[in-house]
């Protein structure tokens, strides 16, 4: 056994053991989202005052490790309705891959009283739900739902109210499943077999969450298709007679849904990890630091920090600066080894490339379901972007760099969290969602003959 | 510069509507069909292989460079046939059972054909009995595994069974690639070859293919 000294706290560890691994089960939040392939290197903390990849270091002595303060509960706001604690209350949860959105919300007057969000804590078992699933193949779902269930404890115990309240739950099919305790090894493989689809009921007491009493869950439309979807559904509203609506998450999964009132058809196209940061070389979630805006040479950086890196949004006005700036060509292709953004934080032409990917990907799937249904842009009302994303994206930067069509320009609305909101509608107006199931179509990209094409017409920036 | 080193360029570039005005220009002057393949098209090709490769180019240059060159042979393909071009050997190649991930087997495909050899794609979700039956039948030199996801990578370690079954485990080569593969694996399961990028893949194939 060797003692480690983790920000002043000692704990002991076998000889052999993986840094990561005992960080994991000392609730220190380091994130992995390559799920421990020493890849992403976004684990690094500091041992013995040298930079290590937890993920690849071996404890073979006693030693001292700092990690930086990575504060769990994101924030803490009043939403802009404001209700009062009555009577009538409940707690609406939104369970996203990467974080947690808690509202309270009066039934009564229909209103939000506080909405708080934090890190998903099973992030550190990798950050896309493939790493989640597969870690559950190996080793059971129970790890995953207990760490989900205490930090949803926590994030209650906070908002104190003093009382036991229902909970309704929205989320993507496998954090749901997570969310249960229930198998989700079905959805790690084609054909992508969920346990269940349905509307589930469950206790605060059965799943060991404190505060809560009776849960329900939205239903979700398949494996890919989740209830955070339905949910959004629920919550953008229906386009005017003979147009279509469009809404798009967008994160590792850009999942766009193209609906009508009686009509909808969805589908997810894998974007990569690159709009969270993950597979760029300076790329970091929208924490402290993070580049989030870069407009004429100028960085904006979360709270006004000294920039650290650069998040999705960031990335989104990075490229679309380069390409107005003839930085890189339309190709993508980028004469120069890196482009600083500040003194510590650049970009590569590989991080040039990722997003070409990612921004094909989505421009792609959107154009695909577009084909299907044989209509075109105009036929489109409007576009709701949602995702921790949408708060700050730059439209004119998407249109730019080819990761919205221009034809979206004028028609994009952001609504951040759909997921949520349209949970907390569904609590407050016990909206029927049977019609989002039953007129729902999963569209599978990887059959579809058009996407490979697209995919490949749209990766340039012309 | 001549017309060969203009396709060459242009396939490398990715210009596809300057590939196949370059390459009908050149048949209609009477060029070989086989050296507008060679020195044009799979020349181009093979460059952008080694800059990939090389970390100098990525997925998106490889994918735009590939589209321009599979315009090319389109024109070329019915001239091949007429001329009797042989194929530098057969292959067939999908992703395995429950992994739809295909850009990576695509990315394999165009680099194999790059190089001369014609491929099978079975496309993505393929189970092992369809590997094995197409080698067979289309009396294939390799099978080629693509996998995505480390739910899926084990499928390949069926293809090998399944090959063993079948009997023909001495004449057909395995091989195996994607992002969570290794060749510890490859070891492993009893596959093979492996290779960590499109281009390699393509370079071991043809050794293979000798």
């Amino acid at each position: 056994m060797h003692k480690v000294n983790i920000n002043g706290k000692t704990v002991l560890a076998p000889h052999g053991q993986l840094l990561s691994d005992l960080l994991i089960r000392n609730g220190n939040a380091v994130e992995h989202p390559c799920g421990g392939k020493g890849i992403c290197r976004k684990c690094m903390v500091r041992v013995n005052g040298e930079n290590v990849l937890s993920c690849r270091y071996k404890i073979e002595t006693d030693v001292v490790v700092s990690i930086g303060d990575n504060a769990q509960i994101l924030s803490v706001t009043g939403a802009a309705e404001t209700g009062r604690l009555s009577q009538n209350n409940c707690f609406v949860l939104d369970i996203g891959t990467t974080t947690l959105a808690l509202a309270l919300v009066c039934l009564d007057d229909k209103k939000v009283i506080s909405v708080m969000t934090a890190v998903n804590p099973q992030r550190v078992f990798g950050a896309d739900v493939i790493s989640r699933i597969e870690y559950c193949r190996n080793n059971g779902v129970k790890q995953l739902r207990l760490l989900l269930a205490d930090e949803i404890s926590r994030m209650i115990n906070k908002l104190d109210v003093g009382k036991k309240l229902p909970l309704f739950v929205a989320g993507n099919t496998t954090m749901l499943h997570l969310f249960f305790g229930a198998d989700c090894s079905g959805m790690g493989a084609a054909p992508y077999t969920p346990a269940f689809l349905d509307i589930q009921n469950s206790t605060g007491e059965e799943l060991g969450i404190s505060g809560v009493g009776d849960i329900v869950s939205l239903p979700c439309v398949s494996a890919f298709v989740g209830a955070d979807i339905v949910a959004g559904l629920n919550f953008v509203g229906w386009p005017k007679k003979g147009k279509y609506n469009l809404l798009i998450d967008l994160g590792t999964n850009a999942e766009p849904v193209l609906f009508s009132a009686d009509d909808i058809v969805c589908t997810a196209a894998a974007a990569g990890p690159c709009f969270e940061g993950a597979n760029i070389s300076c790329g970091m979630s929208a924490s402290d630091g993070a580049v989030y805006s870069f407009a004429n040479g100028k960085a904006e950086t979360v709270n006004n920090s000294v920039a650290k890196g650069i998040c999705g949004t960031g990335l989104v006005d990075i490229v679309a600066y380069l390409l107005k700036n003839h930085i890189i060509d339309e190709s993508g292709y980028m004469p120069c080894e890196k482009y600083n953004i500040s003194a510590d934080v650049y970009i590569t032409q590989e991080d040039i490339r990722q997003y070409q990917l990612a921004k094909s990907a989505v421009f792609s799937a959107v154009l695909a379901l577009i084909k299907l249904k044989e209509i075109t842009f105009a036929d489109i009302d409007k576009v709701f972007i949602s995702g921790g994303f949408s708060a700050k994206i730059n439209i004119d930067s998407a249109v730019e760099t080819g990761l919205l069509p221009r034809e979206f320009k004028d028609k994009c609305v952001c609504v951040n969290n759909s997921s949520l909101l349209g949970c907390i509608k569904y609590a407050t107006e016990n909206s029927d969602l049977s019609a989002i199931i039953k007129n729902s179509e999963y569209i599978d990209l990887s059959l579809n003959k058009d996407f490979a094409d697209l995919f490949i017409e749209n990766m340039m920036f012309e | 510069m001549s017309i060969y080193s203009e396709i060459s360029e242009n396939v490398r570039k990715g210009r596809m509507k300057a590939v196949k005005e370059l390459v009908q220009s050149a048949v209609d002057s009477g060029n070989s069909a086989a050296d507008i393949l060679n020195l044009g098209l799979l020349s181009g090709m093979n460059e952008i292989g080694e800059l990939f490769k090389n970390n100098e180019v990525y997925v998106p240059e490889v994918l735009v460079a590939a589209r321009a060159m599979n315009a090319g042979v389109a024109i070329l393909k019915p001239l091949l046939i007429q001329d009797n071009v042989q194929s530098v050997g057969k292959v067939c190649l999908g992703t395995v059972r429950g992994d739809m991930h295909d850009i990576g087997k695509n990315l394999v495909k165009m680099m194999m054909e790059g190089k001369g050899l014609e491929v099978i794609d079975l496309g993505t979700d393929v189970s092992p009995e369809n590997f094995v039956n197409t080698a067979i039948e289309q009396n294939c030199r390799i099978i080629c595994c693509s996998a995505l996801l480390t739910t899926t990578m084990d499928e390949m370690a069926e293809v090998v069974k399944q090959a063993e079954i079948a009997g023909v485990r001495d004449k057909v080569k395995i091989m195996i690639g994607g992002a969570p593969v290794t060749d510890e694996f490859c070891k492993k399961i009893g596959a093979d070859v492996y290779t960590s990028d499109a281009a390699s893949a393509a370079d071991a194939a043809v050794e293979l293919c000798k």
